[in-house]
């Protein structure tokens, strides 16, 4: 079945009457894309193949939901966003964030940044830590602010800019590494 | 491009694709959510669907058993039909007005007299249809307290067809009694035919007839029990079968009547849904039986409206024993007895047709006494007691010799 042959509707509504074959064309349909955004998330592969499954496992249960109130694709992202903090959250009991940085400065400069492919990248992303990866990538990624950061996460927001600075300012230092 | 734009581009770039492990996990999940729902919406369902066929039943024989009683009790009889008799005609004049050649006037007591008034007629009457006889040949509405149908045996040589006696008490008829020698289409009547020695003998009636049954049928032991119940996860479905055989019966007294019947085929079957080897299949087991059945009969209604109630034994003798579980067939004769036995009691009316032919509706119910499981290699047989069990539809058609 090509997924060009069938609306979106068609798809949401076949997935909501159990067809497997239409729910195969959905996860198909979005699975990489999202399992890019679990991956930035996970920082390894195994525990992202787990977010991606409990993700789309959330997504057909909770079709019945989706009131197109804006984008199908918006939707999905969103759940796969939560739980893949959520299951970040869980895969540790370590603290995720470190006020230790709070008052940290980041230039912004716009030095060149070389093309990498998500593996490449992914080996940055594993090394970041935890909680400064999670504001990094809703920061960067899914474009939330500080305060929605904030209260996604509960933090305050000084700790969700530091965190997010940790991350950039140990990107921009591996990435120079890598480029010297 | 600043950093933020560099990797959002990079992560959303969707360059890697997940296994295909991945999409396995999510269907295994998606497969048991969707046998979950089904097993709650089955056993919802189920729940439903009992109470339904219980509501059913439950309807079904207060209707019967209503419009029986209605049809036994609003019936017109002799009772009924006295009640609307005009007041009773004064005797003295009465008789008196009566022509002397019709009747013979006998001085019974000196309360009571009795006279005979011979009617002809061509064919045998009940107690209503004598009485309406009377009556018009008295050409007057008459009151009688009782009557009587003599059930004494005489030969028909030289006996009027009818012979009408009304006893009267004062001024009042008493009682009216009569007798007939007609032979009627009916078993508890043909005894009035014949000699006086040969009354109530064995094989004074005699007929043969055959049969067939429709039963809801049981096999009953835990299994089927606990099936019953809505939480559970093997459900038993009603089972039905069919029974085809000869009978044959003969009158012993003027109530009661014995009958042997042959049945080629009688079926005893039970049906459940379960989960075999992961799989939500229907498991039936049909036993075939020749069957032998011995009853007695007896009349608890009158001559006019015979109402059989009968009780006796059966002995089965199994021909084969099917197993059907999804589809594939085996034989389980080694799991059951060849020998199956029990009780028997049932209900009957009677319908005359033509000649001497007789429809004859009933329900039975059965009951085996025997254990019928034998066993297998993992389930020795006091683990399965099972008996055969049914409740029935019959229909019969008998001719009757005399």
């Amino acid at each position: 079945m090509a997924t060009e042959l069938y609306s979106e509707e068609r798809i949401i509504e076949g997935c909501r009457e159990g067809k497997r074959e239409y729910q195969e064309i959905l996860y198909r349909q979005y699975a990489q894309k999202m399992y890019g955004i679990c991956l930035s998330y996970a920082g390894n592969r195994p525990l992202a193949q787990d977010m991606l499954q409990e993700a789309f496992i959330k997504v057909f249960k909770n079709l019945g939901n989706f009131k197109k109130q804006g984008s199908f694709e918006g939707w999905i992202r969103k759940i796969v966003v939560n739980t893949s903090i959520d299951m970040l959250r869980q895969s540790g009991k370590e603290q995720f964030f470190d006020e230790e940085y709070a008052d940290m400065q980041v230039s912004t400069g716009n030095d060149a940044l070389p093309e990498l492919q998500l593996k490449d990248l992914m080996v940055f992303i594993a090394r970041l830590p935890k909680g400064a990866r999670m504001v990094f990538n809703l920061f960067a990624v899914e474009g939330y602010t500080h305060r929605e950061i904030a209260q996604e996460l509960n933090i305050s927001e000084g700790t969700s800019k530091s965190q997010f600075n940790r991350a950039r300012q140990l990107l921009r230092d591996w990435l120079g590494e890598k480029s010297n | 491009m600043n950093i933020n734009e560099w990797y959002k581009k990079i992560v959303d770039s969707g360059t890697e694709a997940p296994p295909e492990s991945v999409w396995n996990g999510v269907q295994d999940q998606l497969d048991v959510d969707a046998v979950w729902t089904r097993i709650d919406t089955s056993l919802s369902s189920q729940v439903r669907k009992k109470r339904i066929a219980a509501f059913a039943v439950a309807a079904t024989l207060f209707l019967t058993v209503s419009t029986l009683g209605l049809w036994y009790i609003l019936s017109p009889d002799i009772d009924q039909q006295l009640a609307l008799q005009p007041e009773p005609v004064a005797v003295e004049s009465y008789i008196d007005t009566l022509p002397e050649s019709s009747r013979e006037k006998e001085v019974v007591t000196d309360e009571t007299e009795s006279f005979t008034i011979p009617v002809a007629i061509d064919k045998v009457h009940t107690d209503q249809e004598v009485l309406a006889i009377v009556q018009k040949e008295l050409a007057e509405p008459i009151f009688v307290e009782e009557i009587h149908s003599e059930g004494f045996i005489e030969s028909t040589q030289g006996m009027p067809p009818l012979l009408a006696s009304l006893e009267v008490n004062k001024g009042y008829y008493k009682s009216l009694s009569y007798r007939s020698s007609f032979v009627r289409h009916d078993d508890e009547i043909d005894h009035y035919k014949g000699d006086v020695s040969a009354a109530g003998s064995i094989f004074s009636t005699a007929y043969i007839g055959i049969t067939g049954q429709f039963a809801n049928t049981w096999m009953l032991n835990n299994k089927t029990i606990s099936g019953l119940k809505s939480d559970e996860l093997t459900f038993t479905d009603p089972s039905f079968g069919s029974n085809f055989g000869l009978q044959a019966g003969t009158g012993v007294t003027q109530r009661l009547g014995l009958r042997a019947e042959f049945f080629w085929m009688s079926r005893n079957r039970q049906t459940y849904r379960e989960y075999v080897n992961g799989n939500f299949v229907s498991n039936d087991i049909t036993l075939d039986y020749y069957a032998f059945k011995l009853l007695s009969r007896y009349n608890a209604g009158s001559y006019a409206r015979p109402h059989y109630l009968l009780g006796g034994g059966y002995a089965g003798f199994m021909q084969q024993a099917t197993q059907v579980i999804g589809g594939v067939s085996r034989q389980v004769e080694n799991e059951y007895e060849k020998l199956d036995f029990g009780l028997i009691f049932g209900y009957e009316f009677p319908i005359p047709l033509a000649g001497q032919l007789t429809f004859t509706p009933g329900v039975f119910a059965r009951m085996g006494l025997n254990n019928v499981f034998s066993g297998t290699e993992s389930i020795p047989y006091y683990l399965n007691r099972t008996r055969n069990a049914s409740v029935s539809l019959s229909f019969s058609l008998s001719y009757s010799f005399y």
